[in-house]
């Protein structure tokens, strides 16, 4: 386990469950992770273990029952939630199963929207810059709905950098895609992350692709262990 | 311009399409119904208040003098005093009564009024309602007919139409011999106010005395004013009525017509109660397609929100989405509402003609077209309601999406 750098996320014993019914599920128990800064970490599980309700709760887009989870040093708890939607927007950027691009606006629009909503500069030479990282230089103002599925996914992994986020969280990003498709996002994403300096936890059920992280974790019975 | 509005003007106008989104022109359409309905309908109602008012002028004048049913005497200097007023266009005497009127054998019963036609500015402006027979043939042995009442008895220009009067009958009790008034027929008139052109007749206000035996008495001046706003006349009839002696009195058009006006107000506001829920249908379609919108967009508030937008900018996102429905319903309603009604006696036309009820139409609207008149008070107040409405419609999905947990909203289906 690398011990250098910035400590970007932490979390520790984070518990969370459902109530469906009467039937209590406990999906995550105890669940501890540490992500440096530049560092890569991969979580494998099988489905329906918690990954996803994980990522929720390390982006506090849903509060853990318990534990403790800070951004960069800062106690997430103590944000205000008035201020939480932003703080999240302006830290980290999200990469989805399936991409989520907003289909009424071009490829560039997509990427500048992310900029716009956390109220940041909508700097197109930087949107530019990225898309053309990605390989979609030509598509700029394509519409989202004329591009193949890993050719999304790319756009939503720019968007998901315009910010110049901290940490990026990547859920199946390759899920919806065959593997020749698969394996260029997912080369982008890796290279991209680390040009930009960004840390990724990256849910994955590919071994391969979880195995290229610096650290590669496993969620299981609630908790992560090392693979 | 904030991302909210931009995105909310991409998504009813995406980019790359021709057409804007099929949901923005849904709600568009509800509201443009809803709005055209309403202007359609406010605007014949003005339309038909209108006519009315001045079908009511046209017959009686803006105000009237008389001693409640009295014969009035010796007013020559009444009607030279307010003639001189300078507000005064035109002062007419007049009496009237009822008789019993026959052509051959056909009777009818008409509320006659003898005019002074001597007066160079008539009140009632008799000669150019006639569509049969010509003024300058009038004398004191000769009557006009309202053509529903010419229609009724058979006459027509030139016809003779014999006349009893309640005084000959009063003397055929006492065992007189009893002789109608012989007349000639000569012209018909059509105001186009039912009221007036189905059973009266007119003659010279000497002839009406003769009949009426009232020696130079008459039973009230009809005045016309150079200004007809209601404020002016009502001024008039109070100054008037100041001046005058006891026994008489001065009545606006709007007192001699106080209960059809009442009527007429009465159905007025029992349309503005029945458009309120065609508002409501309307508001309803912008809210349902709106909220569809939202639910189609579950995923991508979620995804708005995992970026960082805070929920008020969410709600305006959609706030302004119905607010600019309901601008375009209700400039889209507005335009088809007054196209609609500039088209609207070919409409009528086929409309009567494939319900066969034309003759209908004429008899209990006794308009036979459709008179429209565009009031800026009722778009004005339109618009404002339907901008209001439609905003606040588009409010409902506006909080539903404000106040969605992200979590929930990206793992809906
Ligand atoms: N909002 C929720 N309400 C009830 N159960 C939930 C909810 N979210 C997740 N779950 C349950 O939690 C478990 C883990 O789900 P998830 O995190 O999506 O798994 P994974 O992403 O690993 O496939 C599943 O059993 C799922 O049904
Ligand atoms: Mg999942």
């Amino acid at each position: 386990m690398n011990t250098q750098g910035e400590i970007i996320l932490r979390a520790e014993a984070l518990a969370k469950g459902f109530t469906i019914g009467t039937a209590r599920v406990e999906v995550l128990c105890g669940a501890d992770i540490l992500v440096r800064a530049g560092k890569s970490v991969s979580i494998r599980g099988e489905s329906g273990c918690g990954k996803t309700t994980l990522l929720n709760i390390l982006s506090r887009m849903e509060n853990p029952d318990s534990g403790l989870l800070q951004w960069q040093g800062r106690e997430v708890a103590q944000i205000r939630p008035a201020r939480l939607a932003r703080e999240r927007g302006r830290f980290m950027g999200m990469v989805f199963q399936s991409y989520y691009l907003v289909p009424e606006l071009d490829v560039i629009g997509n990427v500048l929207l992310a900029a716009k909503v956390a109220g940041m500069k909508a700097d197109k030479a930087r949107a530019r810059e990225l898309l053309e990282r990605v390989g979609l230089k030509e598509r700029l103002f394509a519409s989202p709905l004329t591009l193949s599925g890993g050719e999304r996914q790319r756009v939503a992994v720019a968007r998901a950098l315009m910010n110049r986020p901290a940490l990026m969280l990547a859920d199946e990003p390759t899920g919806n895609l065959d593997e020749k498709s698969g394996a260029v996002v997912m080369d982008m994403l890796l290279a991209i992350c680390a040009e930009q300096g960004a840390s990724l936890v990256l849910v994955t059920h590919n071994r391969a692709f979880a195995a290229r992280a610096d650290e590669s974790l496993v969620l299981h019975d609630g908790r992560l262990i090392p693979a | 311009m904030p991302w909210y509005l931009q995105l909310a003007l991409r998504q009813l106008f995406p980019k790359g399409r021709r057409w804007p989104s099929f949901f923005f022109l849904l709600s568009v359409l509800g509201v443009s119904l809803g709005v055209m309905i309403l202007v359609i309908t406010q605007s014949v109602m003005g339309g038909f208040d209108k006519e009315h008012n001045a079908k009511m002028i046209m017959t009686s004048g803006h105000a009237d003098v008389n001693a409640g049913g009295s014969v009035m005497h010796n007013s020559g200097a009444l009607i030279a005093a307010i003639s001189a007023r300078p507000e005064t266009l035109a002062a007419v005497p007049y009496a009237q009564g009822i008789v019993m009127l026959t052509h051959g054998n056909h009777p009818a019963f008409p509320f006659i009024r003898g005019l002074d036609l001597s007066q160079p500015r008539q009140v009632v402006p008799v000669g150019e309602l006639l569509i049969a027979g010509d003024i300058a043939d009038m004398d004191d042995d000769a009557v006009l007919l309202s053509s529903r009442l010419s229609q009724a008895i058979g006459a027509w220009v030139g016809s003779t139409v014999e006349v009893y009067t309640p005084l000959m009958i009063e003397k055929l009790k006492a065992d007189e011999v009893m002789l109608p008034r012989r007349l000639r027929v000569c012209g018909i008139y059509e105001t186009g106010w039912t009221p007036f052109d189905s059973n009266t007749m007119v003659c010279s206000l000497p002839l009406m005395q003769d009949l009426y035996e009232l020696g130079d008495g008459i039973h009230g001046i009809s005045i016309l004013l150079r200004d007809e706003r209601d404020e002016s006349v009502w001024k008039y009839a109070r100054s008037l009525g100041a001046e005058l002696g006891r026994s008489q009195r001065v009545q606006t058009w709007m007192d001699m017509n106080r209960d059809f006006l009442w009527v007429l107000a009465l159905e007025k506001n029992m349309m503005m109660f029945l458009m309120l829920f065609i508002i409501l249908v309307a508001s309803f379609a912008i809210a349902a397609a709106q909220l569809l919108t939202v639910l189609r967009k579950t995923r991508e508030i979620g995804l708005l929100e995992a970026m960082g937008a805070r929920p008020l900018h969410l709600g305006l996102l959609y706030c302004f989405q119905g607010f600019f429905i309901g601008l375009a319903g209700t400039l889209l309603g507005m335009a088809g509402a007054v196209l609609a009604l500039h088209y609207r006696d070919p409409v009528i036309a086929t409309l009567a003609a494939i319900t066969q009820s034309q003759a209908a139409l004429e008899q209990f609207y006794q308009f036979s077209h459709l008179p429209v008149y565009y009031d800026p008070a009722d778009f004005i107040l339109i618009s404002i309601a339907t901008l209001t409405i439609s905003t606040l419609a588009g409010l409902i999905p506006a909080i539903r999406a404000a106040y969605m947990k992200p979590a929930e909203a990206l793992r809906s289906e």
